[in-house]
């Protein structure tokens, strides 16, 4: 392994996803090369139905791809089992929705607890829980259920679920779609400061061409391709 | 994943929607308890019609005019009138019959019994003076028919308990007058009550008897005469020496009796001899089909139940899709889903058992002891049957709920996290 290896997280070449759909064939992502280092801040940006979720969900091993080879920090994804995924999910992946996806019956330790558990962890969980959520703010809100917050809280626990495995990444998939400008701001804020202070790799897609702003990169999509790749000033919220 | 944490996961899980995970935890529940309830009745009533003829004694034999094809149960209840007073007789001879011990012939009679200004119908035995020690009937007041009483055809009874009470209250009976059908006879003795406290339910009888001379039974209230013209008995109750000689017993009965029948090689016996021993084992296979075939009916619920749960856990699993996504997303294993779904579901019978124990063994308590028009229901619980309800219960959930949580464990996650 090059010593450049060691500091990338993705490794991906002619990455492909194909749907059959009836007698048609859906080319959700159609030969994607992709290579990013450890402490990036990439915005992904392209119209609707390009292929971003396509592309984080198998980034974040939820899916496996029709054709093409992905590393994630140099392990093949493409043929691990669907234990090692779940492995690969809990340990090295954080996952920030635009739906938040929290669950509903149980508050934010508990939601936040949850990667712990499934990581094996069984002493200190709450805690760790406790100091994730006071990294993105939300210490005085540990006990509240989802339906007892805001929208832009319930997205900073979920923000919180993403970084308390201390993962190499975190897909934030339009993680300000469901917010207003102002919550939009505290979120976008939150995820740039975990990138700028604790250095975590963080790869976001979003329609809006100033929250892609506070990106380092800039990567955009159109019919399952990249279509342009470039490296841009930050602008620091 | 922890177990102990994937257990507080499925009680949260249950908690959550307690009104549906209590319905369906009723199935159980009522599928448990009428299995308890229903063997306990069934091994009671088992347990008492065993300890009614252990009390007569495995050495017991009986012997019944009518040949064998009529059946162990209805035998001897038909018109055939071949065994006699001579019989039972020559039945004491030792040199005939060296293993027999006892020799008690009876005749049935039905009739109404009156004295002072109440009257009663009683179950009518003519007998002789070793009845008492055949049948384990013992006095609690007066003397025994007497063998004098048999020659003389004396006209004095021996009356059950329920009899003395009825007929004369807190008076004592002996020495007094009692008419029955009629004809008047002196109460000489009282039986101490017998059955209803130990063996209750099928065989309460003895204390609606009442005890004559067989002589006087036989020409004063009943007029069956033999084919052969003798006086004819309705059975005959013979005790073997001991309980190793009930078989030798048997064959010296059957080679005396077909003697004294003078029946010819070729001809069948006329006269059936059952054993005691026989009986018991039949009643007891009986009881044991019984107790089966109800416990049968009762675990149809139970499996009813068991369709309610697995009803109730694919709902659960549905309702539930996006859940499974979002642990799926954050490194839950199939496995981990599956041990979620299928612990909810064993959680849930398993406490639908517990409940369930408990009712029936409430159930059974309150039926012990129950009334039943003079007969005593009696009930035993035994911890075998619970365990295996128990057992059972979980058995259930294992069955029923790993379906439902292999469609958990097997959903696609990121179509379960698209799941509206
Ligand atoms: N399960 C599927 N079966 C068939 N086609 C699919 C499936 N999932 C996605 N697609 C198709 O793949 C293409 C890419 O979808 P994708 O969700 O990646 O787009 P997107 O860039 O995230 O769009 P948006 O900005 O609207 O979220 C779309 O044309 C979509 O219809
Ligand atoms: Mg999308």
């Amino acid at each position: 392994m090059s010593e450049n290896s060691v500091n990338r997280v993705i490794e991906a070449s002619g990455l492909a996803r194909h749907y059959a759909v009836g007698e048609q064939v859906v080319r959700a992502l159609d030969g994607v090369d992709l290579s990013v280092e450890r402490g990036e801040m990439i915005a992904i940006m392209g119209p609707s139905g390009s292929g971003k979720s396509t592309l984080m969900n198998l980034l974040g091993c939820l899916d496996t791809p029709t054709a093409g080879d992905y590393r994630l920090n140099g392990e093949h994804v493409g043929s691990a089992s669907d234990d090692r995924l779940s492995v690969l999910r809990n340990r090295s992946i954080g996952f920030v929705f635009q739906n938040y996806n929290l669950l509903p019956r149980i508050n934010a330790v508990g939601n936040v607890t949850l990667p712990l558990h499934y990581g094996g962890r069984s002493s200190g969980t709450s805690a760790a829980a406790r100091a994730a959520l006071a990294r993105v703010g939300l210490a005085d809100r540990a006990e509240h259920k989802p339906t007892e917050l805001s929208g832009g809280e319930q997205q900073r626990v979920s923000i919180a679920r993403a970084l308390v495995n201390e993962p190499s990444l975190i897909l934030a998939d339009e993680p300000t779609g469901n917010l207003d400008s102002v919550t939009t701001m505290e979120v976008i804020s939150t995820l740039q400061d975990l990138n700028y202070r604790d250095g975590i790799t963080l790869l976001m897609v979003t329609h809006d061409a100033e929250i892609a702003n506070s990106a380092k990169r800039i990567i955009s999509f159109r019919d399952g391709r990249i279509i342009e790749d470039r490296a841009i000033e930050q602008v620091r919220l | 994943m922890n177990p102990a944490i994937v257990a507080l996961t499925a009680l949260h899980a249950l908690t959550a929607n307690r009104l549906r995970a209590g319905l369906a935890l009723l199935g159980i529940v009522i599928g448990v308890a009428s299995v308890i309830a229903v063997v306990a009745l069934g091994r009671g009533a088992q347990e008492s019609i065993t300890s009614f003829i252990e009390d007569l004694g495995t050495n017991m034999l009986t012997v019944q005019p009518g040949g064998s094809e009529e059946g162990l149960f209805f035998r001897g209840f038909g018109t055939a009138k071949s065994l006699t007073l001579d019989d039972a007789a020559f039945l004491e001879d030792k040199v005939f019959a060296p293993a027999v011990g006892l020799v008690a012939p009876e005749i049935n009679f039905w009739g109404q019994a009156s004295a002072l200004q109440n009257n009663m119908p009683i179950q009518g035995v003519g007998v002789t003076s070793e009845y008492l020690e055949v049948r384990n009937f013992t006095l609690a007041s007066g003397r025994n028919i007497s063998p004098a009483d048999v020659i003389n055809r004396t006209e004095v009874v021996v009356i059950g308990s329920r009899v003395a009470q009825t007929l004369y209250g807190a008076r004592d009976p002996v020495g007094a007058a009692v008419r029955i059908d009629g004809r008047e006879f002196t109460v000489v003795g009282v039986l101490a009550s017998k059955g209803d406290e130990e063996s209750g339910f099928f065989f309460g009888f003895g204390n609606d008897t009442v005890l004559a001379p067989i002589t006087t039974a036989h020409y004063r209230l009943n007029f069956d005469r033999s084919s052969g013209g003798g006086v004819a008995v309705d059975t005959i109750y013979l005790q073997a020496v001991d309980e190793t000689s009930v078989d030798a017993a048997a064959s010296q009965i059957e080679t005396a009796l077909r003697l004294q029948h003078e029946l010819g090689p070729t001809d069948e016996n006329d006269f059936t001899i059952t054993n005691q021993a026989e009986v018991l084992a039949a009643l007891e296979n009986t009881g044991q089909v019984f107790v089966i075939f109800l416990g049968g009916i009762a675990g149809v619920s139970l499996l009813v139940g068991g369709i309610g749960i697995m009803n109730i856990m694919l709902v659960s699993v549905t309702e539930r899709t996006r859940e499974i996504g979002i642990r799926r997303a954050v490194g839950a294993k199939q496995r981990d889903i599956l041990l979620q779904f299928v612990l909810e579901a064993v959680l849930l019978t398993l406490g639908g058992g517990l409940i369930g124990i408990a009712a029936g063994i409430g159930i059974a308590s309150l039926m012990n002891n129950f009334d039943l028009g003079g007969e005593q229901l009696t009930t035993v619980v035994s911890a075998n049957t619970a365990l295996l309800a128990l057992g059972v219960s979980v058995g259930i959930g294992l069955i029923f709920g790993i379906s439902p949580a292999i469609r958990a464990a097997r959903l696609n996650p990121i179509e379960a996290l698209r799941y509206q």
